[in-house]
């Protein structure tokens, strides 16, 4: 312990002398700043690359898309790249403190053959950022899409370090880490569940998204509270310039986004909405009385946002996000009725202040919320299980450019938790069964953070943050303590309304650095070290909306766990391929699992907590990247080598198993060929080892039954997951598709004798509009992917035919889609 | 409550799953002794000994059954050996039993087995029997002859009591039968004074051709003709424990999304089972006119 606080003590006054030795050589500095936007919209442009070419140095746009430089008095050329754009060049006279707006312009496809960025611009190698990974979303667009809908979550599995549980699981793996270890950012909302139907579709609405920026190892300090990874997403901020809808019709679902300006060049807004009709399909075909006529299944979503220049130096921001998936099922002839439905709400308001020209700030107030509800009736016994999670979320970040070599993020956030564990209410006719009140667990998480990234050398730039996280459980809170062997409870402790439960805290540092061998490689090294207060209990075998989430308690400790990484970085062939390997090892301790026998039970008179064990966990691994960024023929090909374990004294006999997600090998291909203007192609195909699970080994006699004997935890492994899906986008060329109605217009003028100077267009031909359609096949070879292995036995003992049988549950067979879509 | 992500998932799979048979290569696991004891109240102790059957092999009853087990009941004071019999009225109609020791509430009983050249172990305490209120039959609307047993119970104060049914039709059923869900506890009755009520449970020794033969409608109910011997028991939290576990494993068998349910035994020494003290009343449900 003392031995850390040394450590981190050591670390902090590097970083103070560093920043303050360089506040003393400065001289008559001068510096540039502004925002980066999209010409053709005005969307700003987050981690574009400003840099003066004379120093080939500088930074990268913030969240905002504001950037500043300080340099030496001079002239300059200043340079702009980011992906799809043309690089903005201009040359500028630094004698005084510049402020100064870019916009940047839109390359078309085939421009961006011969627009190759110069060396400096790859991010690739050039960031101190190790395992992170941004996205745009032209490209997630391109990528076959499940039924027709992008999906963005879906997209980011097929990166390497990164695993797809299978079909119909919410989650996703990080190297190694659980489900509930990633943190899914919506424009700073943390979203709980990122998925519709059981995780067939994620929540985001591919055409509400600017950009999707993935943080595997390294995270930087300012983000917390999840141990794996951080998916940032912000949402567009609506086109500022002119109004525009856009949309989609597929086969199981509909989108409609509209945005346009509220004040041109000042303040703007977006407006997208989507829904599945699978239930309206089926329905009219369903005979009236059915099971399949009262029962359904449909989600929708809503992403709104609206922002607004109020000055120069101030800009306020309001977004929101709410989504549900809503299940019915009917059996008539049972008598049996189901009612499921779940979702997140979100909304976030944000003011952006520039305290000068190189402080920037921004405040947020965050409302985040989760709920799943599930109500069932049968023949007059009525059942309701619910259960939640909300979040009211402070926060304030600066960033502070006080020199061209420093880039420094400080600032504060606070939340508040209120937690629904499973409550459950039941009645049989008129008698209301006794499950207690319903419980609310609240809690305060507190944080701290001071970040620097610098250039140490010209060779070597450095990430170094630190963050102090605390975490406090408050009442109202009744502790049922259990006897250890029977596991009655013996007596129960109340806490009274804001009574101090249980607290935690620690310093978190965060050390990223990389060491330029050239212009064309470098090497990266990181270290993080997280801490996570919250918890996802999964007792079944899939993730599913039914897993709670939990906080720390008396019991649960807080996740901790410690990441070390190596990267080694080199592009080709003028940055066009991008290449990367990168060596992970992470160490999880106090990870949650159910004990052995566990049943899914609500809290009722105890807490969920004390049917929980706890031990730790050791990952690592390999991750070989290659991509072709530009060109014709682009896309990447991915391969991660990794081993996932899981140690804990009561489970397995105390002998380390393999995570359920333990996956040696992991494959992605995903291609994309632009034929012409007309036609794109794009192909993936993933490859995974099976999942490890637990399956019976023996059967026994209990009571006449036979009944089942698990073996090993985990030790059988699921046959392999693989799959290939093929896509073909055609965009009509409306320019031609006009010329020809063109000419059909002249000629009937011309049969009809009419004056062919005198022709009317009609106005529509006039509006811009654009529309493609999308065909995708999903599961081409229509491999039959294990959703589930489980065991059933058929015959009777009596007989003498009782048999064990492996059976497999899969979800999609090959599924042929096609959407259309439309922008005007 | 078990039942709630099952009934969750069902619809599920029924939108969009499709199910197969695989083939896959099962490691099987090695051969384990099951212990099956009861002693209840008033009677003597009796103790069905078997092998567990690895799943990679066809069930063989000749490698099932243990018949040369060495058994021994303890009530702290005399030891006795139990006797390997006939018992048409056991599950498994080969039974070691006692012949002294005669359950007694609240006395705490000592299992020994020797079985496969290995000694196991375990305790259990015969809990207080509680009595039923009443029991009666009724009718399960809209059919006025078919219904289920019912019961009143009230359940002593202090979280701690579980119990377990079993129903059985004299001139019908080779032995008493539990029902599916026949374990419950106190957690969310305690202290209350209710109402519940019981299908009929299947007897799974039965030949199912024979099962089979009964109209499709009749099963899992009572006739108002019948006459029913409920045996409704009181027993302690280690037997809850298994018994519900057991209970949940059989209905997840053949179910996709059950999670594994390890079955907890107390049966010490490697062996899988139970030993249950059981704290038994009876009652009897006559036809009613």
């Amino acid at each position: 312990m003392k031995h850390n606080f040394i450590t981190h003590l050591s670390f902090l006054l590097f970083f103070v002398i560093n920043v303050s030795n360089s506040y003393a050589q400065e001289k008559q500095k001068f510096t540039i700043s502004g925002y980066v936007k999209d010409a053709a919209n005005g969307e700003t442009s987050i981690g574009a690359n400003v840099y003066i070419k004379e120093l080939l140095k500088g930074g990268s746009t913030n969240q905002y898309g504001f950037y500043s430089i300080t340099v030496e008095k001079g002239t300059y050329h200043l340079v702009v790249s980011y992906i799809g754009y043309t690089d903005f060049v201009k040359e500028i006279i630094l004698d005084k403190n510049i402020r100064l707006n870019i916009e940047l312009k839109n390359t078309t496809i085939n421009v961006k053959e011969v627009e190759v960025s110069s060396e400096k611009t790859d991010k690739n190698v050039s960031s101190t950022a190790v395992g992170s990974v941004k996205l745009d979303m032209e490209e997630i667009k391109k990528i076959p899409a499940f039924l027709g809908e992008v999906d963005i979550l879906k997209t980011i599995q097929l990166l390497p370090g990164v695993k797809a549980a299978g079909d119909g699981n919410t989650g996703f793996y990080v190297r190694g880490g659980g489900p509930d270890q990633n943190l899914i950012l919506l424009d700073e909302a943390v979203v709980y569940n990122a998925s519709h139907l059981f995780g067939f579709f994620s929540v985001f609405n591919g055409d509400a998204v600017k950009s999707v920026n993935l943080i595997k190892g390294g995270m930087p300090a300012e983000y917390g509270g999840r141990l794996a990874s951080v998916l940032d997403i912000s949402m567009k901020e609506g086109n500022n310039k002119q109004y525009h809808a856009e949309g989609g019709i597929g086969l199981i679902s509909s989108r409609l986004t509209v945005q346009g300006p509220i004040k041109k060049d000042t303040g703007s807004f977006i407006i997208s909405v989507r829904r599945t009709y699978i239930d309206a399909l089926v329905k009219p075909f369903a005979k009236s009385g059915s099971t399949l006529k009262s029962s359904g299944y449909y989600f929708y979503d809503l992403n709104a946002k609206v922002n607004y220049r109020l000055s120069d130096k101030d800009r306020i921001f309001a977004s929101g996000y709410f989504g549900r998936d809503v299940m019915n099922f009917n059996d008539k002839s049972s008598q049996f009725k189901l009612n499921v439905a779940w979702g997140n709400a979100t909304g976030v308001v944000r003011w952006n202040h520039l305290f000068n020209d190189k402080l920037f700030m921004n405040v947020s107030a965050i409302f985040s919320d989760y709920k799943f509800s599930f109500g069932a009736e049968q023949s007059g016994f009525e059942f309701k299980l619910f259960s939640g999670i909300r979040d009211w979320n402070g926060k304030v970040d600066f960033s502070y450019f006080p020199t061209i070599r420093h880039q420094i993020k400080f600032g504060a956030n606070y939340v508040f938790h209120t937690f629904t564990p499973s409550s459950v209410s039941a009645k049989q006719g008129e008698t209301q069964f006794d499950f207690g009140k319903i419980k609310r667990d609240k809690a305060h998480e507190a944080a701290v953070y001071l970040s620097d990234d610098f250039d140490v050398t010209d060779k070597l730039r450095i990430h170094a943050g630190l963050r102090y996280s605390y975490f406090m459980q408050i009442g109202p809170f009744d502790r049922y303590l259990k006897d250890p062997i029977t596991g009655q409870t013996t007596s129960i402790i109340h806490y009274t309304s804001n009574q101090k439960v249980k607290d935690y805290g620690g310093l978190e540092p965060r050390l990223t650095a990389r060491y330029s061998l050239n212009s064309k490689s470098s090497i990266k090294a990181s270290y993080t070290y997280n801490l996570q207060y919250l918890h996802l209990a999964s007792l079944s075998a899939v993730t599913l909306p039914t897993d709670t989430w939990v906080p720390c308690s008396e019991l649960v400790k807080p996740q901790r766990g410690t990441q070390y990484s190596l990267g080694y970085f080199r592009n080709f062939k003028e940055n066009v391929y991008e290449t990367s390997v990168e060596i992970y090892y992470k160490e999880l301790k106090n990870q949650i699992e159910y004990k052995d026998g566990s049943l899914p039970a609500a809290a009722v008179n105890d807490n969920a907590d004390n049917q929980f064990t706890y031990g730790k966990g050791q990952a690592y691994g390999a991750e070989f990247f290659v991509k072709k960024r530009l060109g014709k023929f682009n896309g990447w090909v991915g391969y991660t080598l990794s081993y996932t374990k899981r140690t804990f004294p009561d489970l397995n006999n105390g002998q380390t198993f393999y995570a359920k997600y333990d996956r040696r090998h992991d494959v992605s291909i995903v291609l994309s060929y632009d034929l012409n203007k007309k036609w794109t192609f794009s192909t993936v195909w993933v490859y995974g080892t099976g999942n490890a699970i637990t399956i019976p080994v023996a059967y026994y006699f209990v009571d006449g039954n036979f009944v089942t004997q698990y073996g090993d935890r985990n030790a059988f492994r699921m046959p392999a997951y693989h799959r290939l899906d093929i896509s073909a986008t055609l965009t009509p060329d409306r320019k031609k598709h006009l010329d020809r109605k063109m000419e059909r217009l002249t000629k009937r003028y011309e049969r009809q004798g009419k004056d062919v100077s005198k022709i009317v267009v009609p106005k529509k031909w006039a509006k811009n509009y654009e529309s493609s359609w999308s065909f995708s096949v999903f599961n081409v070879y229509n491999r039959h992917n294990p959703y589930i292995v489980y065991f059933s036995s058929t015959g009777s003992l009596a007989t003498g035919d009782y048999r064990a049988k492996a059976k497999q549950v899969y979800l999609f067979p090959i599924l042929p889609s096609v959407t259309w879509n439309f922008k005007f | 409550m078990q039942k709630i992500i099952l009934l969750f998932i069902i619809p599920l799979t029924m939108l969009v799953g499709c199910t197969e048979d695989v083939n896959l290569s099962v490691v099987g696991s090695e051969r384990k002794i099951v212990i099956e004891g009861r002693i209840e109240n008033g009677k003597v102790a009796e103790v069905i000994v078997t092998r567990n059957s690895p799943l990679s092999e066809k069930v063989d009853y000749s490698k099932i059954l243990v018949t040369d087990a060495k058994v021994f009941v303890s009530d702290g004071t005399i030891t006795e050996p139990l006797a390997f019999v006939i018992d048409s009225a056991a599950s498994i109609p080969f039974i070691y039993k006692g012949a002294t020791i005669i359950g007694i509430p609240g006395q705490t009983y000592y299992l020994t087995v020797v079985a496969d050249g290995k000694t196991f172990t375990a305790i259990t305490t015969i809990p207080a029997p509680i009595k039923l209120d009443s029991v009666w039959w009724k009718a399960d609307p809209p059919q006025d002859t078919l219904g289920f047993a019912w019961a009143h119970l009230s359940d002593p104060a202090g979280v701690g009591n579980a119990y377990k049914w079993y129903a059985k039709r004299p001139t019908k059923d080779r032995r008493f039968i539990a029902p599916f869900s026949s374990t419950f506890d106190d957690k969310f009755i305690d202290g209350k004074s209710f109402d519940f009520a019981y299908n009929r449970g299947t007897d799974p020794t039965v030949d199912p051709n024979i099962t089979k033969k009964e109209p499709e409608n009749e099963r899992g109910y009572f006739k108002k003709t019948d006459t029913i011997y409920i045996k409704f028991c009181a027993i302690d939290n280690s037997s809850a424990k298994f018994y519900t576990a057991y209970e949940t494993a059989l209905q997840s068998n053949g179910n996709p999304f059950a999670s594994p349910t390890t079955i907890i035994s107390n049966i010490k020494g490697g062996g899988l089972g139970i030993w249950a003290g059981f704290g038994v009343t009876y009652d009897t449900i006559m036809p009613t006119k």
